[in-house]
């Protein structure tokens, strides 16, 4: 069975890209991702300087990871050297660019379209360092800087957004008439790792960019609101950790997902993990191709305002006397949940409103939400 | 023909039609066989590969620049020669010290010397003179905007943009009044700021005061500047140096005077350089990426050195942006004013 998928017009032979970053910031990491079974691999983000590295740059908070890497640290002669020696097989080499000005943005794309590539991906919201905000914030230049690109080259543009560009419906109106063909989101969100309070100082020296697992809610509504705001084909990016998060995304309408960190913090063999478990997982289900799954999920979702509330309440569907525990006790605003004489849970049904909490935060799965 | 309807036509990647020429032997003898086929029969040759054959190169460009006192010239410099040596080639160096006889002089004698390319920087090449190097043939890129002296190829700054930026931050902390003290040896930059400034005025719906003089590019002609508002009686809410230099005299000179910056004058840069962020109060200013300036026109003449007809096909023009580094003398008074966003 093939699984093969249409990026922009590129046959891609499966969703799994990799993510523009570290990873594949030379040769060597190209071909390993390459080697490893991604469709596509988007290079770190080259532009007209090389950016210096800061050290330490990665910092962790249980598994979400924060970096403070700006862009590739490799000039673009050297990336021309490089790209020259990659074997591709049968994936898909796609440049990541940033530039300042629109001038800066066409040249980079024809550089990179002459370096072999064969898609384009623009950076332009990147939450580490100074952004380019006059881009963001002036819907009107936004399609002047990406129609240079897009007029430029012969290749595929996409655009890289961050969570904030993302969530605008007139950004997105611009970037669609100005002929670029896909987006991807979400970018790494701001973030600090903490501040240590007995000495009043933050954990790291400047903001970074907030990535991994936990950033994989705010990327899922936004791969579905993006194609509630446009046309464009949507490449998700954030949290995708394994393959069902990788089905999730696609359920939701993504034409294809992104991995980043899931290669820090696990190598590249998570890419060829991926790919198998999702093609298995595919053959499993029975779906004939990856565009028989796609936006399958979206469906089940609808506005707030639709949702017609149900008269629900709490109840305990098996005898809990565990005094140690209490967490449905503890998470009901309306102090719903008591000991009865037994000394086994109890809801009070005048008093308990349906909220859901208690029953969400039940270890054992011994609370549910019925008809009244 | 080009390299991407050769790699159609054999259908590989443009990658491997260009390993084909680099590296032979990291590529499957069938493939490059095909390749090779290919590029026979339509006469073709790959341009990087030319370049190393193209006979009477000398591996050499030209740079002319008309200082190295400023740290704008220096990074200039150094990011022309990162690139040049990148790609394995020698600059040689001249020194017009803005007098377009000595800059054209120069053009004639780099000619002599047979360099592959040139880099003009601040231009002040006459149209006349620019119609005598017509026959030149060699290519030549220009650092700056002047449009008459015959570069096919320009590299430069958006200070309006730049300007904009600034005014449009000072007139946010309140600043009604302007004064720019700008570089009497360099490109007087009135217009734009003029410019920026109107823009400014526009959106915000607010009149701002701007005059404008001329001074010494030296911690001697800042100082000199805040003396002579003093003495006239007519500071301005705030003042915007061209150098950074200009702006630590006057700093000392606010000293001595027993001016608070930015309490009593309000001051800015219109270049940034290490000591900016040293001395105290910080001082804001606007970033030129100017290294970056340099790479770029290097990259702009290399490509058309290396190809004439690789028909890279983009605007032969390139357009910078600054970048605005808010710190404290501005009068900025939130906590995190090292972080330019
Ligand atoms: C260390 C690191 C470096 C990154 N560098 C880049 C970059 O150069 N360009 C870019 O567009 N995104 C960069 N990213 C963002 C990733 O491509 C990706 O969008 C983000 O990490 C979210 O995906 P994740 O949650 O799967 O990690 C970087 C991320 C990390 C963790
Ligand atoms: S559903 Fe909400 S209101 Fe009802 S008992 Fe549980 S926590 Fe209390
Ligand atoms: S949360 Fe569940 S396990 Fe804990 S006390 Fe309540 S019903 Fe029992």
């Amino acid at each position: 069975m093939s699984h093969t998928i249409d990026l922009m017009g590129l046959q891609l032979k499966n969703p799994i890209m990799t993510a523009s970053g570290p990873w594949a910031g030379d040769a060597v990491g190209i071909q390993r991702c390459i080697d490893a079974g991604a469709a596509a691999v988007i290079t770190e983000t080259i532009s007209l300087e090389a950016k210096q590295r800061i050290s330490p740059r990665l910092f962790c908070d249980d598994d979400g990871l924060f970096n403070t890497m700006l862009y590739s640290n490799m000039h673009l002669e050297e990336w021309e050297e490089e790209l020259s020696t990659i074997d591709r097989k049968d994936a898909k080499l796609i440049c990541s660019i940033w530039g300042s000005t629109a001038s800066e943005i066409a040249y980079l794309s024809k550089k990179v379209e002459h370096m072999g590539a064969d898609a384009i991906e623009i950076s332009i919201s990147a939450p580490i360092g100074s952004r380019n905000l006059r881009m963001l914030r002036h819907s009107c230049d936004i399609q002047e800087f990406m129609g240079a690109a897009v007029k430029a080259v012969d290749i595929p543009v996409m655009v890289k957004l961050s969570y904030e560009a993302a969530s605008s419906p007139n950004f997105l109106r611009e970037l669609e008439l100005s002929g670029i063909r896909a987006v991807s989101a979400i970018d790494a969100l701001k973030g600090l790792a903490g501040v240590d309070i007995e000495n009043q100082r933050s954990l790291m020296p400047t903001y970074g960019g907030y990535t991994g697992q936990h950033i994989r809610p705010v990327s899922l509504a936004t791969t579905a609101a993006l194609h509630q705001y446009t046309p464009l084909q949507v490449v998700s990016s954030g949290g995708v950790l394994d393959h069902e998060t990788a089905i999730e995304f696609l359920m939701l309408g993504a034409t294809a997902v992104q991995l980043a960190s899931a290669i820090l913090c696990s190598g590249y063999g998570i890419i060829t993990e991926i790919v198998r478990n999702l093609e298995h997982w595919l053959t499993e289900h029975g779906y004939s191709s990856v565009d028989t799954l796609r936006g399958t999920a979206l469906r089940s979702l609808r506005a707030f305002e639709d949702i017609v509330p149900r008269s629900l309440c709490a109840s305990v569907n098996e005898k809990c006397r565990r005094t140690e525990c209490l967490i449905c006790a503890q998470s009901c605003l309306q102090d719903a949940v008591y000991l009865d004489e037994a000394g086994t849970i109890a809801i009070d049904p005048d008093r308990c409103d349906g909220c859901g909490l208690c029953v969400e935060r039940c270890p054992h799965g011994l609370l549910t939400l019925e008809w009244r | 023909m080009n390299i991407r309807k050769i790699a159609e036509l054999a259908g590989v990647s443009v990658a491997t039609v260009s390993r084909v020429f680099n590296h032979p032997e990291r590529v499957l003898p069938e493939t490059r066989d095909r390749v090779l086929a290919i590029t026979e029969e339509y006469d073709f040759t790959p341009n990087w590969f030319a370049r190393n054959l193209t006979l009477g190169s000398t591996k050499t460009i030209a740079l002319l620049i008309p200082g190295i006192d400023s740290d704008l010239y220096r990074n200039i410099i150094s990011g022309v020669e990162t690139v040049a040596g990148n790609k394995g080639f020698v600059v040689i160096f001249c020194q017009t010290r803005g007098d377009a006889e000595a800059e054209f002089n120069f053009l004639k004698i780099m000619k002599s010397r047979k360099v592959d390319g040139i880099i003009q920087v601040r231009s002040l090449l006459t149209p006349s003179m620019a119609a005598e190097l017509q026959t030149f043939n060699i290519p030549r890129v220009h650092i700056g905007k002047n449009r008459e002296c015959g570069c096919e190829m320009m590299c430069y700054l958006d200070y309006e943009e730049a300007a904009y930026r600034l005014i449009h931050h000072l007139s946010g902390l309140g600043h009604q009044s302007i004064v720019l003290l700008y570089d009497n040896q360099g490109d007087d930059i009135t217009p734009e700021i003029e410019a920026g400034l109107h823009r400014v005025s526009r959106e915000l719906k607010r009149s701002i005061r701007f005059t404008a003089f001329a001074g010494e590019n030296s911690a001697q002609g800042g100082y000199l500047a805040v003396q002579r508002m003093v003495q006239n009686g007519d500071l301005p809410d705030v003042l915007v140096t061209a150098g950074a230099l200009q702006a630590i005299g006057a700093l000392k000179a606010a000293r001595d005077m027993n001016l608070s910056i930015p309490g009593d004058l309000a001051l800015a840069s219109f270049n940034d350089s290490p000591v900016c962020s040293v001395v105290s109060p910080a001082i804001t200013c606007l970033e030129m990426p100017a290294a970056k300036l340099g790479m770029a026109s290097a990259r702009l003449l290399f490509d058309r050195i290396e190809d004439d007809d690789q028909d890279m096909g983009v605007s032969q023009e390139m357009i910078l942006q600054p970048k605005l580094k808010i710190r404290e003398s501005c009068g900025n008074t939130t906590d995190i004013f090292e972080l330019f966003d």
